[in-house]
């Protein structure tokens, strides 16, 4: 029979696992394991969520770190994304991370020791450990008998101060060979469900690689993802969507319109990018009308290339946007009216009110 | 006698005559009046901005407000009669990305006209009409209303009777409407005849006019700016690095120990520790030193290759001057004089065929070390906030600079743009660099920094390079890795060769619109400078001190920092007095009296005064 002493530290233990996990991660599975230099073991597990999604990968790792022949024994549990990206860690009951003497870390440590693993293209990853420390500089222990070299001035703000071998070894633990082989094995699991989930996570990582694996057919089915991306929060995400976007996605008449609606809330930077793709199709009437619409918002650098995109689809404009078009003749930056003047002139348009536009502008 | 106009660059036009409550000038129409905003007799918050005088001919207000508006600019005026006048604007979208944020309004007697002005999407400085105004009085009281706080910015105003009249607008006959508008004098005042016009108050002027003046030379130093130290000042906020303790002359320095006010990193909030006020007591305690500040040289007589006079322009009054002179030295960081004067000079990176130096690229270019507007904010009792900013460069979580404050490696220029031609463009990208960034940090990055504010950012850029002046030797890497010591060795320098190039990371999210810079220190051991990159090889009467002096695009790479740079000015200002005291040119110094200036560099007397060759030159100078 088991007592209630004995279930405490399974409850425990149980809750600590669920509150890393997070409160909707269900199942989780061995996906491959790693050897330290060290010859240590480390296995990496595929955590699934409540809807037995891959959500993250996990590893609980025992690893000494030795420092002047005294080794101390690093117990933590580390979390990355599907593509390897480091997310977090935590310490584990009875194991506080410490430093220098065992002095135990503070709130700001552990801030700093967060922001040096999320790093990936840390100094870490370019120096052996023995550059790190300063062999002429020796700090004398009180607790053991022994001394250790002080950090070097250049890589103090890549390293935890008095802990430069827990942060060389976690740093290489986390942004090493784990790092690249999740990649791979969430590769070997890849199918349409997961790659619906990253274009809908709003991580630009998972968006990124979601991207890249989109055949010319995918990009239109996915459409409506793709524009939730491009009028996202992230401009760099919207920058490299309409980057890639395929032709045939600016040509089909429904995206193309969505496409010119979307131009208004975009960035001054994916309003350009947009501009240029269009620059590349024929655009349909509706299309020119509502980018005409928008031209009073317009720079002069977007304004120039607007009118060009009128002379190439001159035979697509409709007379409302011709009604539109002669507004800028009587804007109040008098660079825009004459502009617009010289582009209206050049098509020589049959419709009437544009004609008298024309003529008004002459006169004054 | 050769009198070279300013003929630099593209936008050429001078400036309008400047008229507070003075009888309002008439030009192309009998009833029109040009108002120079710089003249303007309050400022209010508003700068007076002359960075781009080298390009525009004329500086221009600035509300630089860090997002939140600046108190009006307010001056007097007197109409030359009553009756409906036509304003007319002269200003620029300084962020038409797509309508930038540096809208004003201009306010005739207390009512504001109903045109905004700042935001029309166009990048170009240009005339922009603003509706009429009824003047029934003739004493007029003007005023610009910032809106926003956003660095708008305001040329001039015009008004007219003349409904037809429009301003022009090309920059020639800009130029020449408002020298017939105004009547610009083609004899400035007489500001004074020098043994030594120092032109430029950095650090490397204001050792070089101290050296000279504590010597017993007539000194004028000539800055262009409110106050000395450039950027070193408060306004930039550049600390001081390279050694003064390794000097092969051990004396050299001593004026450069005076000027420093102690370390306070860079871009410290609080700008008194830059030490501004050390600098211009230590140079108002000079009698031998007359000290014009807010003026720019924009002119240059010369004869038979050697110039005769420098003529400046007040920046605020627009009132002109002439500075004769034996010797000059060009400590404008541009290398203006130079320039203006016919000297030989260079721009961007030598071919590594051409200097045969291992660092410098295979083939020549217009690379340039860019320019720096550093940032600052400070932690505060209550929770502030910022504007969104969708005109300023755009982050997100994936790339934005997460720090309260700015080093060094916020930086622009690097190729793509010019640091002379387009200095107004490079800070105008600075600042939309800090602005994005610090509006994502205030928005997106709430708990870190929900209590930060905004304590200050530089509206004048720190220049890392712009022009060498070519001297008899060019500085070289190998001279500097080799160690060499020439006989005329002079100022010691010891930074690493530092050349700045634009962040990898950074140059992924905005290629060719880089603002982050990245280095890699190269390390030298303590070398020498010949005292022969410190004058013009072919403009005899010039001296260099500080960025702009003789060396390769490689070497500048570690002669460029402000200690040393200093140290150039002390011995520029102990040559000059060996000059003077032989009536021979800087050549004639290396040439002549090396030994003798040496002599000097070993061991420099504070105290000249009583010295026969001092009091003659004194006597002569009276």
């Amino acid at each position: 029979m088991i007592s209630t002493k004995d279930i405490w530290p399974i409850v425990t233990l149980l809750m600590l696992l669920f509150s890393f996990a997070g409160k909707d991660t269900v199942r989780r599975e061995k996906a491959f394991e790693v050897y330290t230099s060290d010859s240590i073991r480390i296995d990496v597990e595929l955590v699934y969520n409540a809807d037995n999604e891959p959500h993250h990968y996990f590893s609980h790792v025992r690893t000494p770190v030795c420092e002047d022949g005294l080794c101390d024994l690093l117990v933590i549990d580390l979390q990355w994304d599907l593509l390897g990206n480091f997310q977090r860690y935590e310490t584990v009951t009875g194991r506080p991370l410490t430093k220098f003497d065992h002095e135990p870390f503070t709130e700001d440590d552990h801030l700093k020791l967060q922001k040096i693993l999320t790093d990936s293209r840390s100094l870490l990853g370019e120096n052996q450990l023995d550059d790190l420390i300063d062999e002429g500089t020796k700090k004398v222990s009180e607790e053991v008998d022994a001394v250790t070299g002080a950090t070097k001035k250049a890589v103090q703000k890549a390293v935890v101060s008095g802990a430069v071998y827990s942060t060389y070894v976690l740093w290489h633990i986390v942004q090493g060979e784990i790092a690249e082989r999740i990649p791979e094995h969430t590769q070997s699991i890849w199918n349409e469900d997961l790659l619906k989930d990253f274009l809908r996570s709003g991580n630009y990582h998972y968006q990124y690689h979601a991207l890249d694996q989109l055949s010319t057919e995918q990009y239109i089915d996915y459409m409506p993802e793709i524009l939730r991306m491009i009028d996202g929060e992230s401009v760099f995400v919207s920058l490299y969507t309409l980057n890639h976007l395929p032709a045939q996605a600016l040509e089909n008449e429904q995206w193309q319109l969505a496409l010119a609606q979307s131009y208004q809330d975009l960035s001054y930077r994916c309003q350009n990018k947009l501009l240029e793709r269009f620059e590349e199709v024929e655009l349909g009437g509706q299309s020119m009308e509502i980018l005409t619409s928008a031209t009073k918002t317009m720079n002069e650098s977007q304004l120039e290339t607007m009118l060009g995109l009128f002379q190439k689809n001159k035979a697509s404009l409709t007379d409302e946007t011709i009604r539109l078009l002669t507004g800028l003749l009587t804007h109040d930056n008098p660079v825009y009216a004459e502009k617009g003047y010289q582009a209206i002139k050049a098509m020589a348009p049959k419709n009437k009110a544009a004609r008298k536009a024309i003529k008004d502008y002459e006169k004054n | 006698m050769k009198r070279l106009p300013f003929t630099l660059l593209l936008l050429v036009c001078t400036e309008l005559l400047f008229l507070q409550k003075a009888n309002a000038q008439k030009g192309g129409s009998e009833s029109t009046v040009f108002i120079e905003t710089e003249s303007f007799s309050e400022k209010g918050g508003w700068k007076i901005d002359q960075q781009a005088f080298d390009v525009m001919g004329s500086s221009y207000l600035l509300a630089h407000g860090m997002g939140r508006p600046v108190a009006d600019a307010t001056t007097e005026v007197i109409f030359p009669g009553e009756g409906t006048y036509h304003l007319w604007v002269r200003t620029k979208d300084w962020a038409p990305y797509p309508k930038g944020p540096g809208e004003f309004k201009v306010r005739v007697n207390d009512t504001p006209l109903e045109q905004v002005f700042g935001s029309s999407g166009s990048e170009g400085w240009q005339w922009y009409y603003g509706g009429t105004t009824k003047i029934v009085d003739t004493r007029v009281k003007l005023a610009l209303e910032d809106m926003t706080g956003f660095d708008g910015r305001c040329d001039a105003l015009l008004f007219t009777k003349d409904k037809n009249f429009t301003p022009p607008q090309e920059n020639d006959d800009l130029l020449a409407f408002r020298k017939k508008m105004l009547g610009l004098t083609d004899t400035p005042k007489d500001a004074g005849h020098y043994d030594l016009v120092v032109v430029g108050g950095g650090i490397a002027g204001t050792c070089a006019a101290i050296s000279g003046a504590r010597m017993g030379l007539q000194v004028a130093l000539i800055q262009n700016r409110p106050v000395l130290g450039g950027n070193n000042s408060s306004e930039v906020r550049v600390h001081l690095m390279g050694d003064v303790d390794k000097n092969y002359y051990n004396k050299l320095g001593r004026i450069v120990r005076e000027l420093d006010n102690g370390d306070p990193g860079n871009g410290n909030p609080d700008g008194d520790r830059y030490g501004d006020k050390r600098k211009l007591s230590i140079v108002t305690a000079e009698e031998n030193i007359s000290l014009f500040l807010n003026t720019h040289v924009d002119q240059v007589e010369t004869k038979d290759n050697k110039i005769v006079a420098v003529i400046g322009r007040n920046i605020a009054t627009n009132q002109e001057y002439r500075f004769s002179g034996e010797l000059f030295s060009d400590c404008t960081g541009d290398g203006t004089v130079g320039f203006l004067a016919g000297a030989d000079y260079r721009t961007g990176r030598e071919s590594q065929e051409e200097t045969g130096e291992p660092l410098a690229p295979e083939e020549s270019d217009d690379f340039t070390l860019g320019t720096s507007n550093l940032w600052a904010s400070v932690e505060t009792d209550s929770v502030t906030t910022f504007p969104e900013t969708p005109w300023a460069l755009q982050f997100s979580d994936e790339y934005h600079i997460d720090e309260h404050k700015a080093d060094w490696q916020w930086e622009t220029g690097f190729g793509n743009f010019n640091t002379i031609t387009e200095a107004e463009e490079i800070r105008d990208h600075n600042l939309r660099a800090v602005y994005g960034n610090w509006s994502y940090l205030k928005n997106e990055k709430k708990e870190k920094y929900k209590n930060h504010e905004l304590a200050w950012v530089a509206y004048i850029g720190g220049k890392r390079e712009s022009r060498r002046l070519l001297g008899d030797h060019i500085l070289t890497q190998m001279d500097i890795q080799d160690g060499k010591m020439y006989p005329d060795a002079t100022v010691t320098a010891t930074w690493t060769i530092d050349l700045h190039f634009p962040d990898k990371e950074n140059s992924q999210y905005f290629p060719g619109e880089e603002f982050f810079a990245a280095t890699k220190h190269i390390r030298v051991k303590p070398y020498t400078i010949p005292y022969r990159s410190l004058y013009s090889r072919n403009i005899e009467n010039l001296f260099m001190a500080g960025r702009d002096i003789s060396t390769t695009h490689v070497a500048f790479g570690s002669t460029r920092v402000m200690r040393t740079c200093g140290m150039m000015g002390e011995t520029v200002g102990y040559a000059a007095y060996v000059a003077r005291k032989h009536n021979t040119n800087p050549r004639g110094v290396y040439q002549q009296h090396l030994d003798e200036f040496i002599g000097i560099l070993e061991n420099p007397s504070m105290d000249l005064q009583s010295q026969p060759i001092n009091q003659e030159l004194k006597r002569e100078n009276e």
